[in-house]
């Protein structure tokens, strides 16, 4: 359950266009250049068998450089791995957006990224997420397609925790890396029309997220759907919900509440 | 007779001082959502000679008024719009001209710059009109690919001046923007 949490963390991230906007991921686009975004995101695990449950919380600073490049740097606190709410990780993102091709209402664009990691807690689980678990490095590639009022888009990626490669309670060794990947689908849903920039706007996210261990094998899917609000063009108030679809690893827990909050401040017009 | 040739020259700088480029309309690409559109609007509002925006969030639209009297470059409105992470599709002018001769692959300074005109008549330019810029910082890929027939000349294609292009007087720039009626 805990993992599953993990990995949600792992793959929630801002964009520039709403419907991209996906709340478990990141898309290929990037943050407007000279902005910078602030988003703060709780989560919780629910209790699961050997787990009584958990929350997270997550403080992430991100600024767009240039129209290719954004940076992130983020760090938690949770009592998921102690009795007591405490610091326990810090981690920093990078992604260069190295393809776009724009047309009316619609773009193709691809990315590529970074991870970098450092987690105090201890190695339990199969799962491999840097996004407060554990210590590691990830890299990946996201393509992302806009289509007037749907987004879609689809992340490969490779993570290592770098922990020495061990065996768990039943003598199974726990993988030190894995493949992650996710498929998201976002849709502008309101307003029908827009009019002005201080209409709220209210998304509809569902996002495939997925790990296969390399050396173990074993492996998770869960589903994530979403929904977002954009109040003023400026603000997002992102509430989803995750919940494992199919299993062979050993996890925090199987489902969750994700909650999040992010301001976008634009370079100012004069 | 020295008093009536100055004032008549004064008349005329006078008059040639006049002619500017007022406004323009802008069309960016690549998206959808009211929260890219306020990117783009901010990033066009920080270029120094643009006074006033209006959006139209749906239509992806920008109908921007320039300040008086001041060079207007409109690589600089391109460059807002990518720097907010999309593109520019169409770029119109609006502008009152000096009598100007115009016609196929004519290469004028206004404005500060140099405009190169395509797929245009022979004729006159004067009073306020509208051009279209051609460049691929300003049109969709397709759109700069249609107009390529009708010129070939390669500053078309590179938006600087080359050894095709004739002299202007007036303007040292290698910039050439390539523009239609």
């Amino acid at each position: 359950m805990k993992k599953i949490w993990l990995l949600a963390i792992l793959f929630c991230r801002l964009s520039a266009d709403a419907q991209e906007l996906y709340v478990f991921s990141e898309p290929a686009s990037n943050m407007p250049a000279n902005s910078v975004g602030i988003r703060q995101q709780l989560r919780r695990v629910e209790a699961a068998p050997n787990f009584d449950g958990g929350t997270r919380s997550s403080t992430e600073i991100m600024y767009g450089a240039n129209k290719n490049w954004m940076l992130h740097a983020a760090f938690t606190f949770s009592d998921m791995y102690s009795a007591y709410f405490r610091v326990e990780s810090f981690r920093v993102y990078g992604k260069y957006r190295f393809f776009s091709h724009d047309d009316l209402y619609r773009h193709l664009r691809m990315a590529a990224f970074g991870e970098i990691s450092y987690s105090r807690n201890p190695q339990m689980y199969d799962e491999i997420s840097l996004e407060g678990d554990l210590s590691g490095v990830q890299t990946g590639i996201i393509v992302t397609q806009l289509l007037h009022k749907l987004a879609i888009s689809a992340t490969g990626s490779y993570v290592n925790s770098l922990r020495p490669i061990q065996n768990d309670m039943h003598s199974r060794p726990i993988s030190q890396d894995a493949f992650s990947y996710s498929f998201s689908a976002g849709y502008l849903l309101f307003p029908m029309r827009y009019t002005s920039y201080n209409q709220t706007n209210v998304n509809l996210y569902c996002e495939l997220l997925g790990q296969n261990a390399l050396l173990s094998k074993v492996q998770y899917t869960d589903l994530a759907p979403a929904i977002q609000f954009i109040f003023n063009s400026q603000t997002k108030l992102n509430i989803g919900y995750r919940y494992q679809l199919s299993n062979t690893m050993h996890r925090m827990g199987r489902q969750g509440w994700l909650l999040s909050m992010e301001w976008l401040f634009l370079k100012k017009p004069k | 007779m020295k008093k009536i040739w100055i004032i008549i020259l004064v008349v005329c700088l006078s008059y040639s001082a006049k002619a500017q480029i007022m406004a323009a309309k802008l069309q960016a690409s690549g998206l959808t959502c009211a929260m890219c559109s306020k990117a783009v609007f901010n990033a066009l509002s920080a270029v120094p000679y643009v006074e006033k925006i209006q959006p139209d969030i749906q239509g992806s639209i920008y109908q921007i008024s320039f300040k008086q009297n001041m060079p207007i470059d409109p690589d600089l409105l391109s460059r807002a719009v990518t720097d907010a992470g999309f593109s520019v599709a169409k770029l119109q002018l609006t502008g009152t001209f000096p009598e100007t001769t115009i016609g196929k692959d004519s290469h004028v300074t206004l404005f500060n710059q140099v405009y190169h005109f395509v797929n245009v008549p022979s004729q006159v330019l004067k009073g306020t009109k509208t051009i279209t810029l051609l460049d691929k910082s300003f049109v969709l890929p397709k759109e700069h690919k249609k107009f390529a027939q009708y010129t070939t000349m390669t500053c078309y294609s590179t938006g600087t001046r080359q050894s095709c292009c004739p002299q202007t007087g007036g303007s040292q720039s290698s910039r050439v923007y390539h523009v239609t009626l």
